[in-house]
This record gives structure tokens, C-alpha cells and sequence, in this order.
């Protein structure tokens, strides 16, 4: 793939497999994948069960390594690095997962939690100060930093998630399935808010995620991964206007749609399930 | 002729009223959608049609089922009517399922608890269910364990087993919400299918407007324990009348027509008008 001087994250030729274990298969989750997240964009990377695009997003991360292939963060390489090397990347990519209850620690009070990073990271700076703007950009009270996770909704949980994700000041944002959880209404919230933290900050944000419709509204630009691997890449309007891959095609044909009956698109390419 | 008649029904549990004064009727064959977000009370509602409430539940007013009230009826008389009168499919099949047990044998027990099959009636029969939910290879699907099977598979053996003994009525409680998109639209397409077969009405709850709207005649809209909006499905998605209704209309479409970047509606929006 040729790369652009604005690739902020490149993913060369990337493939991860999980060893077996007893009765456990071996499992290839992500075959010679390689891709690149540009400066600015909004990246939505779609796929379903199995198709490896959340173990995509924890080597973007570096929580994992690649079996092979490489992964570089503004031109340097962070595979096998060790931790004390990454600190530009930590800083500087940071993610929103699906479910806040497992990410937040149902002990620690908001403010804490929003500051994690900040401690981690070594940030220096007034903490409590950075805590209120930060709960203020997601549309919280700064009272909330004295609360607990439980004490607040689905939807406002996963503000404070947004909240603490944004405390190092990140340019890159993984939102890795960050709304599936959340009924209709609080997901348009949710987007509403990324939306404009992304205007206003200037993210780079990966958008991960199985709901084509989420990513159509969100992402500039799509890759569809299956089984693995990259079946499909480009910009998201020319992508959904004329898919070229059988399963990009079937994958919107999928999608259930205001006023349409089921049944009514026959899938072209259904797999045995 | 009314299949299903729910009359007034009201659910307390613990002091908080989650099904607030619901009232609905569902004829034979019919297909019904009953649509709302997370605490709207629509899996309080199937679980009170199928006397399944937790035990401190307090419910009040009836439901009219095939001529009897399953709000007065002993668990005895209630679990002679699931499965056989109505058949049920949950969101999570794993927990539906006996991950011990081989999912022919739980197909089968279905027939020899309501129908009184033998053990070989009941297998050879089981069979002929799996060809009908799509299973190209019966014998091998009939021997494997839930863990074995892929989501859609199992979902597959639960509708399998909901139709065994051709129910009046099938409670579908969100029953793709956890599947694939690829796997949702074939377990959808399959469920229409059954139902049609056997001319059984279905009541298919989801938080998820497209899906209803999909597959059933009707739409039942809950919002806060309370139905605040029933009709026929073209008329309910072209001229909402509830402002709740509305609201989610407009979010669960926005997504599909809005620019990219661009404000969504949220239902607040909606209902502030309203009040």
C-alpha cells in the first residue's frame, strides 16, 4: 500500500494468530492486513463476529503484538517495543470500548477514573481543573466527579468513558463498538458528541464497528474486514454507492431498513452459519 | 376472533411500576410488533404473558389467552401452555439452552412433555424440525452440544423447538439482537417463514424499529411502562401520533439520511415540544 506523508497510523502487512490450546483451535484473527489511518480522518473499520477488527484495535493500541507484519505511529515503529518506549503513542492514541461498566471501576469515583491517564502518563498540571473542563466538554456537572459508574446511565457512563479518553490530549481516538450498547435515542446523543469533540480537538478518530449505518454517518473513508482479512477499502460514499466485494455486498443488503420488508434483498453471498 | 386479549395490565416489582395500565389484543396469525427502548416494560409484558414475572412481581388486570387468564393461573397450567400453546425465543440461546444436554434431545423433550411422543416418535420427528429451520444435515446437528453451534445455529434449535408443537402464538424477546447482521437478516427471513407456515400469530419484541417494521402487520410503541402508541405498521411509521413515537422514528431513520457529521435528532427534542 503506498503511504501518504499524512499517515499518522500505518498497519503494514499485519497478522495475528492465537496458538491453540488442547481442544482450543488455533485461531489466524487477522491475515496480511494493511492499512493506514490519516491525519484528520474519520476511519470506520466494519465487520462481524470473528472478522478480527477488535483485535485490530488492541494493536493499534499496542495492548498486543503482531504475529507478523508491522504497525508504525507517525513514522516509527511500535511493534515490540517496550512499554517505556510508547509513551508517545499512549499519549497520543487513546480508546472508547463498548461496554463503560467494564471499563470504569465500579470502586473508583469519576474524577479519579477521568484522571487515570493523567497519573499513568505523569501529566502534570491541576488535575481537578482538567477533570471539571473535561466533564464539561462531555456535557457533565462537575459535581459527577465525586460520584460512582453506578450512579449514572448507559449513555453518561460512556460520556465519562469519552471524558477520560480525552484527558492526555490524544490526536487519535479508537472507538472500539462505543454505541452498539446504547438504545437509539442515547446513541444519537453519543455520536452528537463525538462529532463535535472531533471538530473542536481536531481527532483522528477509528470508528469500529459492526452497524454500516453508524459508520456511513460517522467515517470518511471504510474498511470492511472478513474473516481476517481487508476484503474492501475506500471512501465510505463510494464504498456503500458500488460495492466491489461479494460480502461488502451482502453486508448491506443485511441491514434492516425503515419500511422494508424482510426477505424482500436476497443476500448474494450467504454463508453457511 | 382475538387470539390474545391484554387487558389493563399493570406490573410492580419492588415499588416501581414497570407495565403501566397496557392494554392489547393480538388475532390468530397476526404479526405484532412491540417496540421500546431499555426500561420501556416490553420484556416485563412478554414475561408477564408467559406467567414468567420474578416472584415479587405484583400483577394486576388480565390476560386472555385461548379463553383462559394466565394472570390467575397456577404455574402448572402455565407451563402446560409453554412451549405447546406458545412457543418462546429469548435474545441468548446459551442460556436458553441445557449446555449439557444434546440440542436433538431438548428439541425432542419438547414433544414428549406436551405431546406425549415416545422417545423414538419424538427424535424421528425433532429431525423433520431441524430440515425445517434450514439444517441440511439433521442427524449431525441433532448430536452436537449449544457450544458447538455458532449464535444463528442455535437461535435455528430454539425456533425449532418453539414451533414443535405448531403454537397459537410465538414470543420472539428480541430474538436477533445479539446475531450478526448477515445472521439476523436469515434467522428473521426463517421466523417470518415459520410463523406463515404455521399460520401461528407472532408478538416479536425489539428495541430495534427497522426490525419490527420488517416483519410485523402492527406496532405496539412502549415508553415508560406505558403503550403510547398501537397501529398498523404503515401508518404508524408515516403518521406518528405520539411525540415519543416520533422521536424515534426520526432518530432510528435519522442515521440512514443524515449528512455526515451533521446533528441528529434525539427524542428529547421531540417530547419537550410535547410537553
Amino acid at each position: 500500500m503506498s503511504k501518504g506523508p499524512d499517515a499518522l497510523l500505518e498497519v503494514r502487512g499485519v497478522s495475528k494468530v492465537y496458538p491453540g490450546r488442547g481442544e482450543r483451535r488455533q485461531i489466524q484473527a487477522l491475515d496480511d492486513v494493511s492499512l493506514e489511518v490519516r491525519r484528520g480522518e474519520t476511519l470506520g473499520v466494519v465487520g462481524e463476529s470473528g472478522s478480527g477488527k477488535s483485535t485490530l484495535a488492541r494493536l493499534l493500541l499496542a495492548l498486543e503484538q503482531p504475529t507478523s507484519g508491522e504497525i508504525l505511529f507517525d513514522g516509527a515503529p511500535v511493534s515490540g517495543r517496550r512499554e517505556r518506549e510508547l509513551e508517545h503513542l499512549r499519549r497520543n492514541v487513546q480508546v472508547v470500548f463498548q461496554d463503560p461498566m467494564g471499563s470504569l471501576d465500579p470502586r473508583m469515583r469519576i474524577g479519579t477514573a477521568v484522571s487515570e491517564p493523567l497519573r499513568a502518563l505523569g501529566i502534570a498540571g491541576d488535575r481537578k481543573a482538567r477533570v471539571a473542563e473535561l466533564l464539561e466538554a462531555v456535557g457533565l456537572p462537575p459535581e459527577a466527579a465525586s460520584r460512582y459508574p453506578h450512579e449514572f446511565s448507559g449513555g453518561q457512563r460512556q460520556r465519562i468513558a469519552i471524558a477520560r479518553a480525552l484527558a492526555p490530549r490524544p490526536t487519535v481516538l479508537i472507538a472500539d463498538e462505543a454505541v452498539s450498547a446504547l438504545d437509539v435515542s442515547v446513541r444519537a446523543h453519543v455520536l452528537n458528541l463525538l462529532n463535535r469533540l472531533i471538530a473542536d480537538l481536531g481527532l483522528t478518530l477509528v470508528f469500529i464497528s459492526h452497524d454500516m449505518s453508524v459508520i456511513r454517518y460517522m467515517c470518511t473513508r471504510v474498511a470492511v474486514l472478513y474473516r481476517g482479512r481487508l476484503v474492501e477499502e475506500g471512501p465510505t460514499d463510494d464504498v456503500y454507492a458500488d460495492p466491489h466485494d461479494a460480502y461488502t455486498r451482502s453486508l448491506l443488503a443485511a441491514v434492516p431498513r425503515l419500511g422494508r420488508q424482510v426477505g424482500e434483498p436476497e443476500l448474494t453471498a450467504e454463508v453457511e452459519v | 376472533m382475538t387470539l390474545l386479549a391484554v387487558e389493563d395490565l399493570s406490573v410492580e416489582i419492588g415499588g416501581a411500576r414497570v407495565v403501566d395500565g397496557v392494554t392489547f389484543r393480538l388475532d390468530p396469525g397476526e404479526r405484532v410488533g412491540l417496540i421500546g427502548e431499555s426500561g420501556s416494560g416490553k420484556s416485563m409484558t412478554a414475561l408477564a404473558l408467559i406467567g414468567l414475572l420474578p416472584d415479587e412481581a405484583q400483577v394486576r388486570g388480565r390476560i386472555d389467552f385461548d379463553g383462559r387468564d394466565i394472570v390467575r393461573l397456577g404455574e402448572a397450567q402455565r407451563c402446560r401452555l409453554r412451549g405447546d400453546r406458545i412457543g418462546m425465543i429469548f435474545q441468548e440461546p446459551m442460556t436458553a439452552l441445557n449446555p449439557t444436554m444434546r440440542v436433538g434431545r431438548q428439541v425432542a423433550e419438547v414433544l414428549q412433555r406436551h405431546r406425549g411422543a415416545s422417545r423414538s416418535q419424538a427424535a424421528a420427528r425433532t429431525l423433520e424440525l431441524l430440515e425445517r429451520v434450514e439444517f441440511h444435515e439433521p442427524d449431525r446437528i441433532a448430536r452436537a452440544y449449544p457450544h458447538e453451534l455458532s449464535g444463528g445455529q442455535r437461535q435455528r434449535i430454539l425456533a425449532a423447538a418453539a414451533i414443535a408443537c405448531s403454537p397459537a402464538l410465538v414470543l420472539a424477546d428480541e430474538p436477533t439482537t445479539a446475531l450478526d447482521v448477515t445472521v439476523q437478516a436469515r434467522v428473521l427471513r426463517l421466523l417470518a417463514r415459520l410463523v406463515a407456515e404455521e399460520g401461528a400469530a407472532l408478538l416479536l419484541i425489539s428495541h430495534d424499529l427497522a426490525v419490527v417494521s420488517g416483519m410485523c402487520d402492527r406496532l405496539l410503541v412502549m415508553y415508560r411502562g406505558r403503550l403510547v402508541e398501537q397501529g398498523a405498521t404503515a401508518r404508524v411509521l408515516e403518521r406518528p401520533q405520539h411525540p415519543y413515537t416520533r422521536g424515534l422514528l426520526a432518530t432510528a431513520g435519522a442515521l440512514d439520511g443524515a449528512a455526515r457529521g451533521s446533528v441528529l435528532p434525539t427524542i428529547p427534542d421531540f417530547l419537550e415540544v410535547a410537553l
